[in-house]
């Protein structure tokens, strides 16, 4: 990948959180998680290595696109693992919508159950409902956007090596 | 001959700078507020751009579809005074220079709904880190980070979050939290904990307001916060704890006041004890 295509992939994950905060601020709820989407969306079509990567990256937008996180790298580091994960889900051949929805489902849960771990560890309040709601919601985007994503980073590819 | 580094070196490196980013923000043995306000300030412009507010008829809309957004805007305008007058009226306020502002951006929801927003003023507009914020229920938080255009607010409720308060019309001393007392159970979604800090009494429906901070910040005193929704019997504890239901929903937030600086020009007159 060259650095155009790392800057133009850099600009979809910030588009995706400034995304995410303002329709937080427009009154919609449950926002599903607009990153996570797009980083399962390249660890199905490179691996885990590059989910990994791509997970690091959509966290560290998370976690500087205002308000941010309390604290700096958490949120990177948990969609690291996420990416990390969905990446491993991955087979070869054409990426099917139930397999989408099921490796997006197992992604959102890891994220959002490190932050129902970090409430808990507090004795905070958890509304498992909510969450439970936000990681399906999360994988139905997912099912629909994913194919979109993973289509475009072949037309890229057959564009280039024809 | 130059090694390029493999990608899977590539995300060992980053995690492990991440993992060292993260031990340095937890520690404190690094001030990160820089990289913030960095970020803030180039990112916050283009929230105030895309959230909510500004919205203009697109040229290319049918005529009907313009007419209809434009009523629409007109309503949302209508209540947003009326929000703004709402708020300006509270007596809690009374005489509080205020800044008035919008919210753009809801933060990342934690496991019982947001814990962070931005609000679409900054330093310009003389808003400065602890300043309280509040809408026309009451109190809605404290600001955390200011950026030239923007600043995010730790929303009351989140774990972080404690308040001192006055309870009852006695006003008993208290403590709200958005984590479980000592000794207490976790409070539901949407509560917050409330313990007493001596003895004392408090009942359901009581009214609770900020007890208020040294210098107003991060909490100017007698802001409501809500009114107390529970008591938990006080099994062989000395204080009371119970649950307190926020006077502000975050979910619905629109427009909200920063309490600023009244820039006091005149010290305060000295008093001298006669005993």
């Amino acid at each position: 990948m060259g650095p155009l295509g790392l800057l133009l992939r850099v600009a979809a994950l910030v588009v995706a959180g400034v995304l995410a905060v303002t329709l937080g601020a427009r009154h919609v709820a449950p926002v599903p998680d607009l990153v996570l989407v797009l980083v399962v969306a390249w660890a199905l079509w490179r691996g885990p290595v590059a989910g990994g990567l791509a997970g690091l990256l959509g966290g560290w937008v998370l976690d500087l696109v205002p308000p941010g996180a309390a604290v700096l790298g958490l949120h990177a580091l948990a969609y690291g693992a996420a990416g990390l994960l969905a990446g491993r889900l991955r087979v070869t051949g054409p990426v099917a919508a139930p397999r989408v929805a099921g490796a997006t489902l197992a992604a959102a849960v890891l994220v959002e159950g490190l932050d129902v771990l970090r409430a808990l560890a507090v004795r905070a309040p958890v509304d498992l409902l909510e969450v439970g709601v936000r990681c399906l919601l999360t994988a139905t985007l997912a099912a629909l956007v994913v194919p979109l994503v993973v289509g475009a980073e072949r037309a890229v590819l057959r564009r280039r090596f024809g | 001959m130059r090694h390029r580094p493999t990608p899977r070196r590539l995300a060992v490196a980053a995690a492990l700078l991440t993992v060292l980013v993260v031990l340095a923000d937890l520690s404190g043995a690094l001030d990160l507020s820089p990289v913030r306000t960095l970020a803030a300030a180039g990112l916050g412009p283009l929230e105030r751009v895309a959230g909510p507010g500004g919205d203009e008829a697109s040229r290319l809309r049918a005529e009907n579809t313009e007419l209809r957004t434009r009523l629409a805007d007109a309503d949302r305008r209508l209540a947003e005074s009326a929000d703004a007058r709402a708020l300006l009226s509270d007596p809690a306020l009374e005489g509080r220079p205020l800044v008035l502002a919008r919210v753009v951006g809801v933060g990342a929801p934690g496991p019982a709904g947001p814990e962070r927003v931005t609000l679409d003023v900054g330093s310009r507009d003389g808003v400065e880190v602890d300043r309280t914020v509040v809408a026309a229920g009451g109190l809605v938080g404290r600001v955390v980070a200011v950026a030239p255009w923007t600043c995010d607010v730790l929303l009351l409720g989140g774990p972080d979050v404690t308040v001192g308060v006055r309870v009852g019309s006695a006003g008993v001393l208290g403590e709200a939290s958005g984590s479980a007392a000592e000794g207490a159970a976790p409070p539901p979604p949407g509560s917050m904990s409330l313990s007493l800090v001596g003895a004392g009494a408090m009942a359901a429906g009581d009214p609770v307001t900020t007890l208020g901070s040294a210098g107003g910040r991060p909490f100017v005193a007698g802001i409501r916060v809500g009114t107390v929704g529970s008591v938990a019997p006080a099994a062989g504890r000395l204080a009371a704890t119970g649950t307190l239901e926020p006077a502000v929903d975050p979910a619905t937030l629109d427009v909200v006041g920063v309490v600023v600086d009244p820039q006091r020009s005149t010290p305060r007159p000295t008093a001298t004890g006669s005993g």
